[in-house]
């Protein structure tokens, strides 16, 4: 017989709990079998224990509803191994890092902080936008504003 | 459902159980009175149940179903008004001094799961059957068996660990 077939049979049979033939059959099995005696007798000392343990510690059957509502909603966590977390770290540390160079290395020919933005150079129209061609000017009749053509106003002679 | 079969089923369970639900109680709550009423309370809700027509396939364990809800009602609710147990010396009347097995087995006893720790009191406090502690924790026979084998293999490979190195 396997001592986990045997545990199990002592402690029901201890229980009452087996059908009256498969109980005699335990024991004279027990009877004629010293080792399974033996292997019984240490079973059924952990239930005296047990059964003693029980009986004088109350505490340990005071079971409220909200302990068992958490022990069977929270799974076990993992125990996740430290150097896990210390990857995950040097990875962002490493994304944040290489994205933050990239960025500043496409900024640094365009400068468009606030103090740039007010210098008191000359603005020169840039060449690649429609808008280089044109800039807006009093008209000298006195009408009101106008759009001048740049080149056409060079042309002419006018600022 | 046949009334006259009622009183007798309410009787027969008033006489076997009392004395358990009885002791049922003072483990939790130490005492008096407050036991008494609980127990009423139980077989109160046990009539009610009857009285609908309900028909527990263990009654004795639906029983115990019952006071255990309201057990735990109780001492939760003892817990949140901070009011002085119903007999502090009657919960301290058995309390022999442990010896190392008794420790050993009571820290392991603490590790295991709530359920299983009930199972445990159930059976060897109370000495309810496995059908009796199904019914009355409201799961299968064999989960009953099974966490009991295993809450006495776990006491029993600690003792057998720690006591005989």
């Amino acid at each position: 017989m396997k001592p986990e077939s045997l545990h199990a049979l002592v402690i029901d049979h201890h229980a009452g709990e087996l059908p009256p033939e498969v109980a005699d059959l335990l024991e004279v099995h027990l009877a004629t079998h010293p080792p399974a005696r033996a292997e019984a007798d240490r079973i059924l000392n952990a239930l005296h224990i047990t059964r003693r343990t029980v009986l004088q510690h109350p505490e340990l059957g005071r079971v409220l509803p909200l302990v068992i509502a958490r022990a069977q909603a929270v799974p076990p966590r993992q125990a996740r191994p430290v150097w896990t977390k210390a990857a995950a770290i040097l990875t962002f540390s490493a994304l944040t890092a290489t994205g933050g160079f990239y960025a500043g290395s496409a900024r640094s020919g365009h400068d468009s902080t606030p103090s740039a933005v007010a210098s008191t150079a000359p603005i020169k129209p840039r060449k690649d936008s429609p808008w280089a061609r044109y800039r807006m000017a009093l008209d000298p009749q006195g009408t009101g504003m106008q759009v001048v053509r740049v080149d056409v106003a060079e042309k002419k002679g006018q600022p | 459902m046949d009334t006259t079969n009622q009183p007798p089923l309410l009787e027969r369970l008033f006489t076997e159980s009392a004395g358990d639900l009885t002791r049922y109680f003072a483990r939790w709550h130490g005492g008096d009175q407050g036991v008494q009423d609980l127990v009423q309370e139980t077989f109160l809700q046990m009539a009610r149940v009857i009285r609908d027509g309900k028909s527990p396939k263990c009654a004795r364990g639906y029983l115990f179903g019952i006071a255990r809800h309201l057990s735990q009602a109780a001492w939760s609710q003892r817990e949140q008004s901070k009011v002085v147990p119903f007999d502090a010396a009657a919960a301290e009347i058995a309390a022999p001094e442990d010896d190392e097995r008794v420790t050993a087995a009571h820290e392991t006893i603490s590790a295991l799961e709530p359920l299983q720790r009930e199972i445990l009191e159930l059976r060897f406090s109370h000495n309810l059957s496995y059908a009796e502690i199904a019914e009355s924790l409201g799961i299968p026979i064999g989960t009953v068996r099974s966490r009991l084998h295993h809450a006495i293999a776990e006491v029993r490979h600690r003792l057998e660990s720690e006591l005989n190195p």
